[in-house]
């Protein structure tokens, strides 16, 4: 089956005053996949998510979008186009309620200049509403974030991406910090998410547990390079992938 | 409950002349513009996080726009002067935002607004149409043309309470500013900059419209300024004066929107009850804000909630005693 790139990286290089972080990685996402990047600590995954987040820049080398070149482009921009993006350590406005986190990402979602409105509208009270249930968090609404355990903040920071209704969602590290049985209800409620919004994912994970139980493509970085791409099942055989990164174990 | 207490207030405000002298009456008419010059910096500082230590900058061009337009063109509707006074403003941290907020924020926007100030103050002190060191003096209160009446604020307290009315007015401003879904956006990016930008937020023009809004407010009460004092001198856009707002919101509290309110009035006072204290007034005055923001890191209303929640805690039965 041939899908056109929904999202493709060309010869990214990315250097810090002492280090070359990335070193003309190019790879291409299709639409409706789920797209893991994995490789071992210092391999340039977190840099390479930044890039194609637009959350850092490239030294040289191109991003697209939909065929539409946006390596220049700001975050927010990128936001605008249909990107959505979650952190490693869940990232919410900590002294707001889940609520008002959900509202104040609802009212992004309509964009719109200056408003002296100081009432949310009711579509949008309804938006944040219908995004804190899908993650099972309207019960607690009214908690302030910073007071919500580890797992409910990721929850909360999912549901403010979701309201945004991203066509690609970038998730870094989706379930780091949580317990094995979160984690495993985390994979299931991403996995259902991506179901129910018809949402292209792009995800980085240490978990491969996680990794495999997400991802129908998986590409894996060394030392600032694409080692492979391909199915879980072909990386998983692959025998320098073994090696650099999976271990004998893994087998 | 705040509308309640605050048009309670305002009430209290208008009728101040009727029991109160002279100078307490002026002293009042100050306080005002202060807390609204207090709010126009909490707005960039609590909803935003931008520290600012050359506010007075905005506050001395509202001033001395408003006294220059004025007697440049005494025809022109002395409210629209007042407006006017702010667009200057307005546009002056437009200006100074576009090249200062793209570059630098924290500290170094911080120091930036310090320059600012200074090079205000100096080119103030340098232009005789400006009255230099010795001041813009005679500014005049205005003769208010409303259509079906005319008021002379030169009379009687005319003025004071047309101060009063202003200072409510954008004090509301300020407050809807804050409440609305702009100000909502204002606290995203103050919160988590990051985070809002991956909302589609464009967190560098929230930053600047936040500013230049709070630089508005600020000449608007630096315009009010004028008339009520009748002269203007350069120290208005001083550090020392850019050091006021900042002190009004850590003294009452800048996580609260009344915070630079109850810190206006907590410095004014204070500096009434040591004016006596030839010498050592300033000392003095220092020294308890000192001990209050030490005790009080929260500011007033800060340590208010805090008193209150405590006797709560202990009046609570405890479980099982």
């Amino acid at each position: 089956m041939s899908r056109a790139p929904f999202l493709t990286a060309q010869a990214l290089r990315k250097s810090y005053p002492a280090v070359t972080v990335l070193r003309g990685v190019s790879l291409s996402v299709a639409e409706g996949d789920s797209f893991a990047v994995i490789g071992p600590n210092g391999a340039g995954k977190t840099t390479l998510f930044k890039v194609l987040s637009g959350e850092l820049f490239a030294d040289a080398g191109t991003v697209t979008f939909e065929g539409r070149d946006v390596t220049a482009m700001p975050a927010w921009q990128r936001v605008r186009l249909g990107f959505g993006r979650t952190f490693q350590v869940a990232r919410v406005f900590p002294d707001l309620t889940a609520e008002d986190n959900a509202i104040v990402a609802a009212e992004a979602a309509r964009r719109g200049g200056v408003s002296l409105a100081w009432w949310p509208a009711r579509s949008v009270r309804a938006a944040a509403h219908a995004a804190l249930n899908e993650v099972a968090l309207f019960e607690r609404r009214s908690h302030i974030a910073r007071l919500l355990a580890y797992g409910d903040r990721k929850r909360l920071e999912l549901a403010m991406s979701l309201i945004l209704r991203p066509r690609l969602l970038m998730l870094d590290e989706p379930t780091a910090g949580m317990s094995p049985p979160d984690r495993a209800a985390s994979v299931e409620l991403i996995a259902a998410l991506k179901q129910r919004h018809g949402m292209t994912l792009v995800l980085t994970e240490h978990d491969m547990s996680v990794v495999f139980g997400l991802a129908n493509r998986v590409a894996v970085l060394n030392h600032g390079e694409v080692v492979t791409v391909g199915t879980p099942e072909e990386v998983r055989a692959n025998p320098t992938v073994r090696e650099i990164y999976l271990g004998s174990g893994h087998a | 409950m705040q509308a309640a207490a605050a048009l309670a207030a305002l009430v209290m405000a208008l009728l101040l002349p009727e029991i109160a002298g002279q100078g307490l009456v002026f002293l009042a008419g100050l306080l005002w513009i202060n807390m609204v010059f207090g709010f126009s910096w909490n707005l960039m500082f609590r909803q935003t996080g931008l520290v600012s230590f050359g506010h007075a900058a905005f506050f001395a061009i509202g001033g001395y726009g408003y006294a220059v337009l004025a007697r440049a063109w005494p025809g022109l509707p002395p409210l629209l002067v007042f407006v006017a006074a702010g667009a200057l403003g307005a546009v002056a941290a437009l200006v100074v935002g576009v090249v200062a907020l793209r570059r630098s924020l924290g500290v170094y926007f911080a120091i930036f607004s310090l320059a600012l100030s200074q090079i205000v103050a100096m080119v103030i002190s340098d232009l005789p149409s400006l009255g230099r060191d010795d001041g813009f003096a005679g500014i005049r209160r205005p003769v208010l043309d409303l259509g079906v009446a005319t008021i002379k604020l030169a009379e009687g307290d005319n003025y004071y309470r047309f101060l009063v009315l202003s200072c409510a007015l954008l004090t509301l401003i300020v407050w809807w500013v804050t409440h609305s879904r702009t100000g909502r956006r204002f606290r995203a990016v103050q919160q988590d900059a990051e985070r809002a930008a991956f909302l589609g937020i464009a967190v560098a023009r929230q930053r600047l419209l936040c500013f230049v809004i709070a630089a508005a407010v600020a000449a608007v009460a630096g315009a009010l300024y004028g008339p009520w004092l009748q002269l203007l001198t350069p120290e208005l856009a001083q550090w020392t004066f850019s050091a006021r707002p900042i002190l009004f919101t850590l003294l009452g509290g800048a996580a609260s929107f009344w915070g630079p309110a109850v810190g206006a009035l907590g410095f004014t006072v204070l500096e009434y009850a040591t004016r006596t204290l030839h010498g050592v007034g300033e000392i003095t005055v220092g020294g308890i804000l000192l001990i209050v923001v030490l005790i009080f890191p929260g500011g007033i209303i800060g340590g208010i909630i805090g008193g209150v929640r405590g006797a709560l805690g202990r009046a609570r039965p405890v479980a099982g005693a």
